[in-house]
């Protein structure tokens, strides 16, 4: 069995998978295969064991997974519970962990309302036992197709209500050693902030404590779009340092092998616990651990099994820990780097050395890469080449040293800080520099399973060729697989479906069309979020932003490089709020905007961007219309009146089969006007004037359309009461289908040729009607 | 004897690290620990045509020259190749595997023999192990030039029989290259027509498989070509 479990730890995660995957039988086949193949190998026990695995993890999963309920309903709630998470404060939010005394985990958020109070509020720390009030409500499912889903992400930690507090009463403060050590933690971040410049003691705290929060936002995001995030992470690289120079300083002090085993042992779980317990850490010290309780008992382990039988374990305590993308990471990077021994024995010097690991390690991420970014660097191998070494044998070793001496003494220490700090900024402005070169960066849309699978095949049979050949020819093996894997590119982006796609961008309008295949992108419009004037101390570190958080990452999800053409329908600041921050952040060819369209400073300012920026500026009337393989009319405005939404840019296309009317948010007298000059025109689809308000939709223009289907883009519980009882009964009385984005989420048609599907992405499993 | 996880030879534990081919059952385990797989010499490189020996450049030896001079055996064999260099190692493995009768030792050739064999010869051609003496073979209890055979699972048949005892080993090669052949051929029928590869575990002079090979021919034999597991 020495040296084969990795193959029970890939049938363990074969049952998880097939578990979750359930109609899909995929994994359950490459399971069956697995164990084919053990049985021509004559490997019975072997494959006995590993049906074993299998069929325990099975059940096993299920079983854990009806265990994952929530005992409490939606509404007010007021229960006493155990703070086990240290509070996050951001601006004037607050959120922490709780556990009430039913034994259930909440995510508590608190609004902060002085910033007196947020001065005394940050006394509360895990193992208080506070009195809370409050509401409790449903975490949302993504309400766009590839956004980030938050009850899904809740529920593998198991959680199951968001708890929104009006009051925190009084805390009693009962700690468990967890308790103490996590809030030993937090005078250890707070003791960094003290002591470091504000923007060296974000990295300090990453790479000593885990806590990667106080990075600056703009670093953090080069640093992920190089690829090299994770040397910003505590990773197994760190954890085997820490040990072998651990190991090495105890046995100067004269105790003896087996006890420093011992010590280190103990040491580890407390380390991973200070460290804040991230799977990449938690994994390398459980490997080390067994690899060094096997020297005790005078066994080798090899690394294949400590990192299998690691996997075991994590699985066994939590098995939702598989769906964690940074276990998911750390077991793919790792796993691939023990497999591939051979390939670096072949190097000759630490050169190559460092880059066929960083070849290797870049390679087995970059599926997952693709799958959760949709994107990666073309300069990541490169980049890595750099930091890695740069980080562990400079910045890592200097980071503990300079936390040594400050601690001994803060005088000496302050030469070495200052030091740092210097060489992190010169760090973040070479990784802020590369990350800024545009052409670098390859936009692969999110992968299909299957495309997922081809794209790991190809790379395993890249690590074969390199473990066989000498390294004199690896060029050709790498560069096919190259070739290869940008042909699965450009394939997976030719078979995409067609979209028109009525985004949910909150109380506004943004609306997303995709030609099939290769072909061009449009968006009409790109919402925008009303701002309301906030203290400085209420500020968020990273405010939400419609562009940076929906469009651009649903964009990329789906392989759009370009916007072709971006159509503002008017002026009104839930229409072109984003515009601003999408022009300047994604490539936009064309901009097309209503005649009569600058009327205020922000519609002006966006003309004046778009010119800088050197996108063509058509303004269009009614009559106009643009070619191409999907041809736009315009239908309105006609002549200039005081109304902003009455000279609205109103589009006709004709998309997958259907006729789609998009109008903006044009008013009745508009709408009249229109159909007096296009009496005889009709309309599949009208996306419902000015997000289903009273003024627009009128009676006549609902007969003269005759629509089979009406889209209302509308905020949640916004407080305009869109859309309008009116509307809706002007609507049924028509017979016209309503989807609306703020019950159903994005509302999406999905088509081939003249053939197509409405899709929704609700934000609650079941609608309420 | 065989230990799983050990060492066919030695008897160390074998290196059981996983690899991305041995993963994908792309590679066998591996029967030798690496220290005994590093000291099995297989012959690479620039080769005599004739006999398969490792050469400084791919031209006929001395050997195969004085061979071809000679008027009985001159192009009896199409060519010999042959899987492993003589040293030292081999020298003791051969003595283990063949005079103290360790038959299983036979496995640890198995992968790179199979290998060579594919690489060198066709699918298509019929394997004739050299025979030893009726005395030699019950003091023995095996033919390991049939075991060796029998690794490459293609159709075997033992058309030869072999007359004289003496141990080729014992012999000069002038003596060798003088002597009476020493096989016969018991069924002709079976050899007519046939392509042929001789099997045995060592070329040296390359007098055995001639000899055997001349019968071979003489009895209606295509062609014949011979397979060793070494050349010393």
């Amino acid at each position: 069995m020495r040296g084969q479990w990795a193959y029970v730890a890939i049938s363990a995660l074969l049952a998880i998978v097939s578990a979750t995957s359930f109609p899909s039988l995929l994994p359950f086949f490459i399971f069956a295969a697995l164990l084919f193949f053990l049985w021509l190998q004559h490997k019975r026990k072997l494959a006995f064991i590993v049906s074993c695995s299998f069929l325990f993890m099975l059940p096993y999963f299920h079983w854990y997974d009806q265990q994952n309920k929530t005992n409490y309903h939606e509404g007010m709630l007021s229960a006493k519970g155990k703070v086990i998470s240290s509070p996050e404060i951001d601006g004037d939010l607050m959120t922490f962990a709780v556990e009430t005394n039913q034994g259930e985990k909440l995510t508590a958020r608190y609004t902060l309302k002085t910033k007196q109070e947020m001065k005394n509020t940050n006394n509360i720390r895990p193992g208080d036992i506070c009195n809370f009030s409050g509401k409790l409500e449903k975490p949302k499912n993504n309400t766009n197709e590839n956004a980030f889903n938050y009850k899904r992400y809740l529920y593998f930690q198991q959680i199951h209500w968001l708890y929104k507090l009006d009051k925190i009463g009084h805390c009693t403060y009962k700690p468990s050693w967890k308790d103490h050590l996590e809030n030993y933690r937090q005078k250890m971040i707070e003791w960094i902030h003290h002591k470091f410049p504000e923007k060296t003691a974000g990295f300090v705290l990453a790479l000593t404590v885990g806590y990667q929060n106080n990075i600056p936002e703009e670093d953090l995001a080069a640093y992920r779009k190089l690829g090299i995030v994770h040397i910003l992470s505590i990773s197994g690289l760190h954890v085997s340092i820490l040990i072998a120079s651990l190991y090495f300083f105890l046995l100067r002090l004269g105790i003896s092998k087996e006890q420093t085993i011992m010590i280190l042992i103990c040491f580890l779980p407390f380390y991973a616990l200070l460290t804040g317990g991230a799977p990449p850490v938690v994994r390398a010290s459980l490997m080390a651990a067994l690899i060094m309780g096997g020297t005790l008992f005078k066994q080798n382990m090899p690394l294949s099994d400590s990192i299998s039988f690691s996997f075991l374990l994590m699985t066994f305590l939590d098995p939702y820990e598989v769906f964690h993308l940074g276990f998911q990471l750390s077991y793919a990077v790792t796993f691939s780097l023990i497999l591939s021994r051979q390939i670096f024995q072949k190097c000759r010097n630490s050169l190559q050395l460092l880059a066929a690991v960083s070849f290797v390690a870049q390679t087995a991420s970059l599926p997952i890469i693709c799958y959760y970014f949709y994107q990666f660097s073309l300069l990541s191998f490169i980049m890595n080449i750099m930091f890695v070494p740069l980080y562990t044998f400079f910045l890592l070793p200097l980071t503990m040293i300079t936390l040594i001496l400050t601690v001994i003494s803060s005088s000496i220490g302050s030469i070495f800080v200052s030091l740092l700090h210097t060489s992190f900024t010169l760090s973040s402005k070479t990784a802020l520099f590369f990350s800024n070169l545009p052409f670098f960066m390859i936009t692969t849309g999110k992968p299909t399973v299957y495309l997922f699978l081809l794209q790991c095949v190809i790379f395993i049979a890249v690590f074969f060729q390199m473990e066989h050949k000498p390294m004199k020819k690896w060029g050709k093996p790498i560069l096919c697989s190259s070739l290869l894997t940008a042909l699965l590119l450009i394939a997976g982006k030719m078979t995409m479906p067609g979209e028109v796609t009525v985004l949910d961008v909150g109380q506004g309008d943004s609306i997303f069309i995709r030609e099939p295949g290769l072909g061009n992108s449009y968006l009409i419009d790109t919402g925008g979020m009303a701002v309301f004037e906030k203290e400085s101390w209420q500020m968020r570190k990273k405010p939400f932003s419609i562009a940076l958080d929906v469009l651009i990452p649903y964009f990329q999800s789906k392989g759009v490089e370009e916007i072709e053409i971006l159509f503002l329908t008017h002026g009104d600041y839930d229409h072109i709020g984003e515009s601003l921050t999408l022009i300047k952040q994604f490539r936009v060819n064309k901009l097309v905007i209503p005649k009569y369209f600058s009327r205020e400073e922000l519609e002006k300012q966006i003309v004046k961007e778009a010119k800088n920026r050197g996108i063509e500026i058509f303004e269009l009337e009614a009559g106009d219309r643009i070619t191409g393989r999907t041809a736009f009319h315009v239908l309105s405005p006609f002549t200039k009146s005081d109304s902003k939404n009455n000279d609205s840019l109103v589009l006709m296309a004709k998309i997958g089969g259907l006729r789609w009317l998009f109008t903006g948010d044009l008013e009745e007298s508009g709408e009249r006007h229109m159909i007096k000059q296009y009496p005889k025109m009709t309309a599949d689809v009208v996306k419902i004037g000015h997000h289903g308000s009273r003024t627009s939709t009128s009676d006549i223009f609902l007969q003269t359309i005759d629509p089979k289907i009406g889209v209302i883009s509308a905020g949640r519980n916004n407080r305009f009461g869109h859309p309008h009882q009116e509307v809706l009964n002007r609507l049924k009385k028509q017979n016209v289908s309503i989807f609306r984005t703020d019950q159903m989420g994005a509302v999406q048609y999905k088509y081939r040729k003249s053939q197509g599907t409405f899709l929704f992405y609700p934000p609650y499993d079941t609608l309420t009607k | 004897m065989r230990i799983m996880g050990r060492c066919l030879y030695c008897f160390k534990s074998i290196d059981v690290r996983l690899t991305w081919r041995r993963l994908f059952f792309l590679e066998k385990d591996p029967v030798l620990c690496e220290e005994c797989s590093s000291k099995l010499n297989v012959i690479s490189g620039p080769i005599c045509p004739m006999c398969g020996r490792q050469n400084e450049k791919a031209e006929y030896c001395t050997d195969c020259a004085a061979w071809e001079k000679h008027p009985d055996y001159h192009g009896v064999i199409k060519k010999n190749r042959s899987v492993f260099q003589y040293n030292e190692f081999m020298k003791e493995v051969l003595a283990r595997f063949k005079f103290r009768g360790d038959a299983i030792l036979a496995q640890m050739f198995s992968e790179p023999f199979v290998k060579a064999f594919h690489h060198h010869f066709d699918k298509s051609m019929i394997l004739v192990p050299i025979p030893l003496g009726e005395e030699r073979l019950l003091e023995r209890g095996f033919n390991q030039a049939k075991l060796l055979a029998q690794l490459l699972q293609l159709p075997i048949i033992e058309p030869l029989r072999k007359t004289d005892a003496a141990k080729q080993s014992k012999k000069s090669r002038i003596d060798r290259m003088k002597t009476k052949n020493m096989f016969t051929v018991t069924d002709p029928k079976q050899v007519h027509g046939q392509h042929i590869v001789i099997i045995d575990d060592i070329y040296t002079t390359g007098a055995t498989v001639r000899q055997a090979a001349k019968q071979l021919m003489n009895a209606g034999a295509k062609s014949v070509e011979s397979f060793t597991l070494v050349r010393s």
